[in-house]
């Protein structure tokens, strides 16, 4: 029976430190709004689109705008493109290249001199 | 004259120098002529009136002008039976030297058939041993103009043990140095194996003969009557046995193809092919790429179309054009760089692989492995040619040739399925798991262990002749969902098969941007003493 009691109790008194955790969570936050209000949010605005309001010179404008910007993005995923390629064959394939050698040469050697 | 008193291009005459060495002088000029008139006028007029040109007039179109550096031109044989003590040239049958092809060095030898029809003597053997032994330890590609009756009946052993030197010394150098073997006359009997263990073979149409037996023992032995051309012309080879890899229609065609074909090869195995400045956009998108593959399965395309659009414009040489035309294989070029192309032409057997449509592929692929030449393999092919004579002609040894020639490649590997990749083919042609490096698809791919039809037969083909009535509607049913599952590359792409489903403009950026990632590419292979490919 002591030890049911013991269990009973040790229970209660995790729940209720958990609640009371939980409480003081709660108490925490509204005391934090409180001390940091939320700003109030401006009016919003209607959309409107900026070509329906613009004159003919401004829709060629940003038609321009537009392309140059097509352009440019076009230039940059495009730029480099076969580069390395130009750039002949690297460090990395002539140093492999030589090991290779050398390793075969070693083990012809070794041939050899079994 | 220069300052130092030695012309750039013609040596002073004999009067310039002293007196003691004029004679001598006059004398080395002499031989010099001697040496350039070969057989003489008589027998030149002979080789000119074939419509043939002699081994000097050949060197010099092959060669960048004034480049070619003669070697042993005094060299005579030492043979006396059969009269030939009477027949002594200075430099016996064959020219052998080096120069240049495009400001790049090679070594060369030329058979003069105007000495002695070009016999294979003792002599040549030397000649020819000592140019390859050079192009060896230079790392240059080496360059033979055959044209000789064949071997020097006179010198009996001596011309046989020769031929085996030059045997020993094309194996020696396969895969170290590039050999091409321009055929321009006859070529009969055991030395034809000399152009066949080289690399490169260029045929020449009417003139150019290969065949180990002539018509007239072949009509003795099996009573066979065949003409010369039928039994060993350069159709024959170049469509109907693969001997020869390339037809050119005269001489002077056929050394502007050797010049041509050199421009893709490296100097020796250790260096990468040579690159040219780019002339083609690397972004171009061609967009008619993207409709040439029929939405129908069963209808064909011509893929030398695809080939054309997706490499550098203008630079695809094909090799082996006329022969197992249901495969492609040539050198191509991407944003400059040297590639090897292996495809399958849907339009010649819907793309099948057959027995010799193996052997080209894998010969082909061996070679760009040896010369670091990186390989794009574009599949579209239904599988291997099924029939009673292609089992019993072997397919499966040759169809093992391409796996094992793609398995221990280590260049750069690239693959673009571009719609049927069915069972074996799918395996065999530049698949993931053997080791290609990136692998891509088109949205018309098709990667199955077979076609719709055959599979739906062995998968319901009991159930469908239990319900004969709505059989035809049931099979449809089926067909259509195996094709929905299999017929796109997606699922393929979802278990990592595939690397990733392009449009098919977008193909050709796409693969310079992988080839230029595998650019330094060096895979390792286990130490053996080599391979024993399934020959």
């Amino acid at each position: 029976m002591n030890l049911l009691w013991q269990g009973l109790t040790i229970s209660l008194l995790g729940l209720g430190l958990t609640f009371a955790a939980l409480g003081l969570f709660i108490l925490a936050m509204v005391l934090l709004k409180r001390l940091f209000p939320e700003a109030p949010k401006a009016e919003e605005q209607p959309v409107t689109s900026a070509l329906s309001q613009a004159s003919d010179e401004d829709e060629i404008a940003a038609a321009i705008a537009a392309a140059l910007s097509h352009l440019q993005s076009l230039e940059i995923c495009r730029s480099g493109l076969g580069e390395a390629l130009e750039a002949g064959r690297g460090r990395w394939w002539l140093v492999s290249r030589a090991t290779a050698y050398s390793a075969k040469a070693h083990r012809a050697n070794e041939r050899d001199n079994s | 004259m220069t300052e130092a008193g030695v012309s750039r291009r013609v040596p002073p005459q004999p009067s310039e120098q002293g007196d003691g060495h004029a004679s001598l002088i006059t004398e080395l000029q002499e031989q010099r002529k001697r040496i350039r008139a070969g057989g003489g006028p008589a027998r030149i007029e002979v080789q000119h009136a074939k419509g043939k040109l002699t081994a000097r007039e050949r060197l010099s179109r092959l060669l960048d002008e004034g480049s070619f550096q003669e070697i042993d031109a005094y060299i005579t044989h030492r043979h006396s039976d059969f009269g030939m003590d009477q027949e002594r040239y200075a430099g016996d049958s064959v020219v052998t030297g080096f120069g240049k092809i495009g400001g790049r060095r090679v070594c060369m030898y030329a058979q003069d058939f105007t000495v002695l029809g070009g016999s294979f003597s003792e002599v040549q053997g030397q000649k020819v041993a000592k140019v390859i032994d050079l192009a060896l330890d230079a790392g240059v590609p080496v360059i033979g103009l055959n044209d000789s009756v064949g071997a020097r009946i006179q010198e009996g052993v001596y011309s046989l043990a020769a031929y085996s030197e030059l045997f020993w010394r094309n194996t020696q150098a396969s895969g170290v140095i590039p050999q091409i073997s321009v055929m321009l006359g006859p070529c009969a009997g055991g030395s034809v194996y000399s152009p066949g263990l080289t690399d490169f073979v260029i045929m020449t149409k009417g003139s150019s003969h290969m065949f180990i037996t002539g018509p007239e023992v072949i009509k003795t032995v099996t009573r066979e009557e065949v003409d010369l051309e039928t039994l060993g012309g350069a159709m024959t080879h170049g469509a109907v046995s693969g001997v020869s890899h390339f037809v050119a229609d005269d001489e002077v065609a056929a050394l502007e193809l050797t010049r041509k074909l050199l421009g893709y090869l490296p100097s020796n195995s250790a260096e990468p092919p040579p690159a040219v400045e780019p002339t083609d956009d690397p972004w171009r998108m061609d967009a008619d790429l993207n409709t040439i593959v029929p939405v129908d399965p069963g209808e064909a395309y011509d893929m030398k179309a695809v080939i054309q659009k997706v490499f550098d414009l203008g630079s695809f040489l094909e090799v082996h054009e006329h022969f197992a035309q249901n495969a492609i294989v040539g050198l191509a070029r991407l944003h400059g760089q040297v590639v090897g192309v292996i495809a399958q032409q849907p339009l010649t057997l819907a793309g099948v692989i057959d027995i010799d449509a193996s052997d080209k592929m894998a010969r082909f692929i061996r070679f760009c492995d040896a010369f670091n030449i990186p390989l794009v393999t574009i599949v579209d092919s239904p599988g291997f040619m099924p029939g009673v004579a292609q089992e019993h002609g072997g397919i499966i040894r040759h169809g093992a040739k391409i796996v094992y020639a793609y398995s221990e490649a280590t260049v750069p590997k690239l693959a673009v399925i571009t719609r049927k990749a069915y069972g074996g083919a799918y395996i065999v042609m530049s698949s993931k798991y053997i080791r290609t490096d990136l692998v891509y698809a088109w949205p018309t791919a098709e990667i199955a262990v077979m076609g719709a039809e055959g599979a739906i037969n062995i998968l319901y083909g009991k159930e469908l002749k239990q319900h004969p009535d709505n059989a035809e509607a049931r099979r449809a049913q089926l067909v259509n969902e195996f094709r929905e599952k299999f017929s796109k590359p997606y699922r393929a792409a979802a278990s990592g098969h595939v690397d990733d489903v392009l449009i098919p403009a977008e193909t050709r950026p796409r693969l310079i941007a992988a080839l230029e990632l595998l650019r330094d590419k060096q895979a390792t292979r286990p130490p053996r003493k080599h391979g024993n490919i399934p020959l």
